[in-house]
């Protein structure tokens, strides 16, 4: 059974390689087969957490044609079982993914064969980012106690939803019941998606159908990081409430990580964090969130981890 | 999913249809605390007037429920059109406050100790081994064991909820009344005993006690 897991989040520095280096270990330990794929191409953080060499293999490889598989680019940590693509390379424009090769990477990466697969998405809520939380119906969202980061991953969230919708339909299609929505819905965040929703429903009730279906099924977490004493703990549960309520997606909230300065230092060092300070409460946390969201997608597996990566665009 | 809009008071403020005042408040303020302009939670994610709206929303019912009168009306326009009904109205059994000094208390245990005398409530009104036993002036340690068993527990459980050793508990059932160190201590377990099994814990008590008068 295989897991993809996109790991995103909006703000820069919320922790998002922080988070998917560190759980990518947490995996490993437990005997999980785990690949870490650092898909933030021009800021490629992952290896340098994980204290890797800058290798010469990377995903720009792979986006270049210099190799045909991902299976060849990919490298073994000193951690057993966990395995990483990184996404450094030598090339200066990765950044800049076309269509074409997005879509190898979006294609490829179901076909691998590991039992979690996590993606370090770049911050924001471009195109590329979003595209990697349609491949599958898990994902993690990442935010810290801030109005900037909690802005943030609001704002991804509703790209998320937006960008469903998008899919179903032709592009004028699309184009024009946006049009329709937004003449009832000027200057609104919300009603414009639900509305967006009822009239695709309305209008397409087959596609509409299984747009319902398609939106219910994901399985969202979202994780709270550098939790500081000041901060409200009840945060992230009060957030998942939120996008529930307001936009039917499941968000479940999988725990809090209180903020420590030694991420600073074991950054510095180039050492994951739970090898380095393995007692901190921080460590203990991020243990405690691996396991949340492995414990939830044992129990809610259904299928084969929901991959789905649309043709059609 | 429905909209705000469509969603009834108790919804808006995801309360139950037999909510307390207190409970009413303290949705609205939990509510207020996320809605309102300037909440961490909810910045950024709505408009200011979608914002404004539910925040109406929210006042609306608030005020509505926690005014007795118009309580009432609302809930009879509810039942009316069918969106809850009679019982819903009604909680099942009294809360009555957790007493403080249970600290074992969890998800799993919370209900327990009232949710059982509930089920043992129903069960042994017309339950015909109850009443058998109930018929006889004496009660004997077999007849607790079988009062037990149909009520389907295990000495286990009551010796979790009343903190009673099992070995203690077993002697009770099988009339080794030499095992307990007195008469009254043999009295108190026997009354932790008896009323994990059923209301009328002084009857089965008494007659139970009958027996050894010495």
């Amino acid at each position: 059974m295989k897991y993809i897991l996109p790991i995103g989040g909006g703000k820069g520095g919320a922790g998002k390689s922080f988070i998917a280096g560190n759980l990518g270990i947490s995996l490993a330990t437990q005997g999980k087969k785990t690949l870490l794929i650092d898909v933030d191409l021009g800021t490629a953080n992952l290896h340098t957490m994980l204290g890797l060499p800058n290798s010469e293999k990377s995903l720009s490889d792979f986006t270049n044609k210099n190799v045909e598989t991902l299976n060849e680019i990919i490298i073994k940590t000193s951690v057993t079982n966990l395995f990483i693509i990184s996404g450094a390379g030598n090339t200066l424009n990765t950044a800049n993914l076309h269509y074409q090769q997005k879509m190898k990477i979006l294609r490829a990466i179901p076909k691998l064969s590991y039992d979690y697969i996590l993606l370090d998405l770049g911050a924001g809520t471009s195109f590329n980012t979003i595209d990697f939380f349609m491949i599958s119906d898990f994902g993690v969202f990442v935010t810290t106690p801030e109005p900037t980061s909690v802005e943030n991953v609001y704002h991804l969230i509703r790209s998320i939803f937006l960008r469903k919708i998008r899919y179903v339909l032709d592009l004028p299609d699309f184009n024009a019941i946006v049009e329709k929505t937004l003449v009832r819905n000027k200057d609104t965040n919300v009603s414009f998606l639900t509305d967006l929703l009822y009239m695709v429903k309305d209008e397409y009730p087959g596609k509409g159908q299984f747009l319902e279906q398609s939106l219910q099924s994901l399985q969202f977490n979202l994780i709270v990081n550098q939790l500081r004493k000041r901060d409200n703990p009840n945060l992230g549960v009060m957030m998942c409430k939120l996008v529930e309520r307001h936009l039917g997606i499941k968000v479940r909230f999988a725990g809090n990580i209180d903020f420590d300065d030694r991420v600073h230092n074991a950054v510095c060092e180039k050492l994951p964090f739970i090898q380095k300070y393995p007692y901190t409460k921080a460590a203990t946390d991020l243990r405690e969130i691996c396991n949340n969201i492995f414990l939830i997608s044992r129990q809610e597996n259904k299928s084969d981890g929901g991959v789905l990566v649309k043709q059609k665009y | 999913m429905k909209s705000f809009e469509e969603q009834s008071y108790y919804e808006i403020l995801d309360i139950a249809p037999h909510a307390t005042p207190f409970e009413i408040r303290h949705a609205y303020k939990m509510a207020s605390e996320i809605y309102r302009n300037g909440s961490l939670v909810s910045y950024s994610f709505f408009s200011e007037d979608e914002r404004e709206k539910i925040l109406a929303s929210l006042e609306k019912a608030f005020f509505t429920l926690i005014d007795d009168e118009a309580r009432a009306e609302y809930d009879r326009l509810l039942i009316k059109l069918g969106v809850i009904d009679e019982e819903s109205k009604y909680r099942k059994y009294p809360k009555e406050p957790i007493p403080i000094w249970n600290f074992k208390r969890s998800r799993a245990t919370m209900g327990t100790k009232y949710g059982i005398s509930q089920k043992v409530e129903t069960r042994t009104e017309r339950n015909p081994i109850f009443k058998e036993i109930l018929e006889h002036d004496v009660v004997t340690g077999e007849d607790l064991k079988r009062m037990r068993v149909e009520l389907g527990m295990s000495l286990e459980q009551i010796a979790d909820q009343t903190k009673i050793r099992m070995g203690l508990l077993q002697s009770i059932e099988n009339d080794r009344f030499d095992d307990l160190p007195s008469r009254f201590h043999l009295k108190s377990f026997l009354q932790s005993y008896v009323q994990c099994l059923t209301i009328d814990a002084k009857l089965i008590v008494d007659r139970y006690m009958e027996r050894i008068k010495d």
